[in-house]
């Protein structure tokens, strides 16, 4: 069949949720509504496209956003290989090209950023801006010893994907007696999310992503040389917005005034804003 | 990132002033 054959236009009023080809597996998506070319949202490293609902809603019709599940997570194919921000990049460019967008605006939070930077460093024609939550740079995921907070965090989400829960509830529980959703943030939007992040029939249920690939992921995280090489050559504009906190309130960011202006020897063009009240 | 209501909002915000600047002019007609 030829490839225009598999060609679905983004073009809905409506709030939407489907899969799209990715790069010989299928990808989840949701498309939220709006005025022109849809924004195209990557998450962070065990999360799922419902991690952009806030800024979806405040969007308000503003902007399309088409957010995806990357492959391993979500409702996305889970393959034992390959992994690795190359392969998702191809998986974005796959489901871009089925979608029919050209030059967009990538959003990547976290690891979504090394994603988004790895997509124009593959695909340019198909990146005309990149905005980077919290992400993107290294080292953002580092080795052992290095940032004991950040390795903690990574340790407890990791080893949380192999536990079940008798019920969604009980998963909103276990997250809610966590530091990192403090109860002034707690909401629609955060049950949204861990709702949409576990599968199963209760009494068993387990979080959607898939931990070979969540580890495959976080080796390749390790590549500062490969990371920073990537942004070396961006050429197009770069937004960073990073959080005031790390992964719980108080704790220093992930993203220090050092590591930004580290960054901005690398990405000249880049714009930074810090935002107030909010974690990683 | 938890964002909360306003930051969700400054974000949203920032992104879409940004993305007016890298896009060609939008078109006329909700997509």
């Amino acid at each position: 069949m030829a490839a225009d054959q598999h060609r679905a236009h983004v073009r809905t009023t409506r709030e939407a949720q489907g899969y799209v080809a990715g790069d010989g597996i299928q990808l989840a998506f949701g498309y939220w509504p709006g005025r022109g070319s849809p924004l195209v949202a990557l998450h962070g490293l065990t999360a799922s496209y419902v991690t952009f609902v806030g800024i979806a809603e405040r969007l308000a019709g503003r902007r399309a956003l088409f957010a995806l599940d990357l492959r391993g997570r979500g409702r996305s194919d889970k393959p034992p290989s390959p992994y690795g921000m190359t392969q998702h990049a191809s998986d974005v460019a796959a489901a871009m090209r089925s979608m029919d967008l050209g030059a967009s605006i990538i959003i990547g939070h976290s690891m979504g950023g090394f994603v988004a930077t790895a997509l124009a460093e593959q695909a340019p024609e198909l990146v005309a801006g990149l905005v980077l939550l919290d992400g993107g740079y290294a080292p953002i995921i580092t080795v052992s010893g290095s940032q004991p907070s950040l390795d903690a965090a990574l340790t407890l989400r990791i080893s949380q994907l192999r536990q079940t829960y008798p019920s969604r509830e009980a998963y909103r529980q276990f997250w809610r007696a966590q530091p990192h959703f403090p109860p002034e943030a707690w909401g629609s939007w955060i049950e949204a999310f861990l709702d949409y992040e576990i599968d199963g029939e209760p009494p068993v249920l387990r979080p959607r992503a898939s931990e070979e690939g969540v580890r495959a992921d976080v080796m390749e995280g390790l590549d500062r040389e490969r990371i920073v090489a990537r942004c070396r050559k961006l050429r197009v504009p770069v937004l960073m917005l990073r959080a005031s906190a790390g992964f719980v309130p108080g704790s220093p960011p992930l993203f220090s005034d050092a590591m930004v202006e580290e960054m901005r020897a690398c990405i000249p063009q880049m714009e930074e804003h810090l935002i107030p009240d909010s974690t990683h | 990132m938890i964002l909360g209501d306003r930051g969700s909002t400054l974000v949203a915000n920032l992104i879409d002033d940004f993305a007016a600047r890298c896009l060609p002019a939008r078109e006329a007609h909700p997509a």
